[in-house]
């Protein structure tokens, strides 16, 4: 899930603060990815193709594939490659500079549910690809909805320079985007578990990981 | 989106105004400066002025105005979105779409007149893993995009359209995903040979001459119209 805000919509605190958890994520992060340089390579090249996917529209809708990214990288160099994806994404006009912060963590969110979930789950690797793809998806979209509800934003407020904090009306968001994203989750995870069993039957030792390798 | 990344690269590498001229650190100074302004704007006023400078520095870099509107429309369209919610308030709704396609107007203008590697290489100070890894990410990018344009265009000119072609879809992407993993071994293999451990070292300009000077004092000029609105 790619969340589109432009720039100058949400409060400064708002943003800053997911700025902040970003940061201290690859403060965290980044010193263990340095230790594997190979793996550094490979990661870039999977971060262009989710880069070079995103840029095709497959059916009027461009795919994501954080949890494909999950699967393929694992959770630590996910982190770097949704970070470097959406940073492209901002500079390019696709989404605000202001809301990288979120939309790396929330897509962080869904490649590291992909990630455990894929290696845990019992069922048929193309089933498990297609299962944790939706499940992450719809994690993800109840994770930004209990975002808005803890913060209590309302972007409206916000510019109208009057206090953001304050029930927000979630019933009403919830109804207009779920649909919308059950049925875009629906048809990533179809995509996905038709590209993890293409990938399983070319190098199947691209999805089944090493953990020492993470 | 693949043709506006080809078309930004080209810009930002053959331009030759003094914009293009300038070390990247002051543009990126630039850039924080029109954004702070966009974003913490209150009034329409302000934010006509900001985006008039910013387009003043579009054309006086060379640029195509025709490209600045085409690229403009999706900040546009995702300001819309919010601004539709604040139609009861109308010079709300029009401050909305104001601050979004101005902020995005000062990013493609850092985009368009500074290549990737020296914004690159300006990430470095703060992390050379971030920097490095970006640097890959983008030349991977370019090796990538067109093979992927180039099936996607056979699947659609053998009726490769619709729901009932997923499948051929979903190989496509898979088959791109591994032409990537192969494309990685084998650069790994290249740059383990030119004794390759991790870092990749590329130097950004950090001259201070004329044409950094007119680029601080346009900064300073955006911030002074920012403060005195």
């Amino acid at each position: 899930m790619h969340i589109h805000i432009p720039d100058g919509v949400l409060p400064f605190n708002f943003w800053a603060t997911w700025f902040a958890l970003l940061a201290l994520a690859l403060f965290l992060v980044l010193p263990r990815l340095h230790r594997n340089p190979k793996k550094v390579v490979t990661a870039a090249a999977i971060t262009a193709v989710l880069l070079v996917v995103f840029s095709v529209e497959f059916f009027g809708y461009h795919l994501n594939l954080t949890a494909l990214a999950g699967i393929l990288l694992g959770p630590w160099f996910s982190l770097l490659a949704l970070f470097t994806t959406n940073v492209f994404l901002a500079l390019f006009g696709h989404g605000g500079v202001t809301i990288i912060g979120l939309n790396v963590l929330i897509n962080w969110l869904e490649a590291t549910i992909g990630f455990f979930l894929f290696h845990h789950l019992p069922f048929h690797h193309s089933v498990r690809a297609g299962l944790v793809t939706f499940i992450a998806l719809v994690v993800s979209f109840f994770f930004f909805l209990a975002v808005l509800a803890f913060s209590g934003i309302d972007p409206t407020l916000a510019l109208e320079e009057r206090p953001t904090t304050g029930p927000v009306d979630l019933a009403i968001f919830a109804a207009i985007t779920s649909p919308i994203i059950f049925l875009s989750a629906l048809l990533e995870a179809i995509v996905v578990s038709l590209v993890v069993s293409y990938i399983h039957r070319v190098r199947p030792e691209l999805i089944h990981h090493d953990f020492k390798d993470l | 989106m693949t043709s506006k990344i080809y078309k930004i690269d080209f810009n930002a590498h053959n331009g030759t105004s003094f914009l293009h001229r300038c070390s990247p650190w002051a543009k990126v100074v630039l850039f924080l400066v029109l954004l702070g302004a966009a974003i913490s704007s209150r009034s329409l006023g302000e934010l006509s002025v900001l985006f008039a400078f910013t387009v003043f520095l579009w054309l006086a870099a060379g640029l195509s105005p025709w490209d600045f509107i085409t690229w403009l429309r999706y900040p546009a369209a995702f300001s819309l979105v919010f601004a539709l919610s604040q139609l009861s308030i109308p010079a709300l709704a029009i401050q909305t779409i104001g601050r979004g396609i101005t902020a995005a107007s000062a990013s493609l203008l850092l985009l368009n007149t500074t290549s990737y590697l020296d914004i690159f290489s300006l990430l470095g100070v703060v992390s050379s893993t971030i920097s490095n890894f970006m640097f890959l990410t983008y030349r991977f990018f370019f090796l990538l995009v067109v093979s992927l344009d180039t099936r996607v265009a056979v699947l659609r000119l053998r009726g490769g359209r619709g729901l009932r072609h997923l499948g051929s879809f979903a190989n496509v992407i898979g088959l791109t995903f591994i032409e990537s993993i192969e494309k990685a071994e084998r650069i790994y293999s290249i740059l383990k040979v030119r004794g390759y451990r991790g870092k990749l070292s590329h130097f950004s300009r950090l001259s201070f001459g004329l044409p950094e000077i007119s680029v601080l004092l346009l900064t300073a000029m955006a911030a002074l119209l920012r403060l005195m609105a």
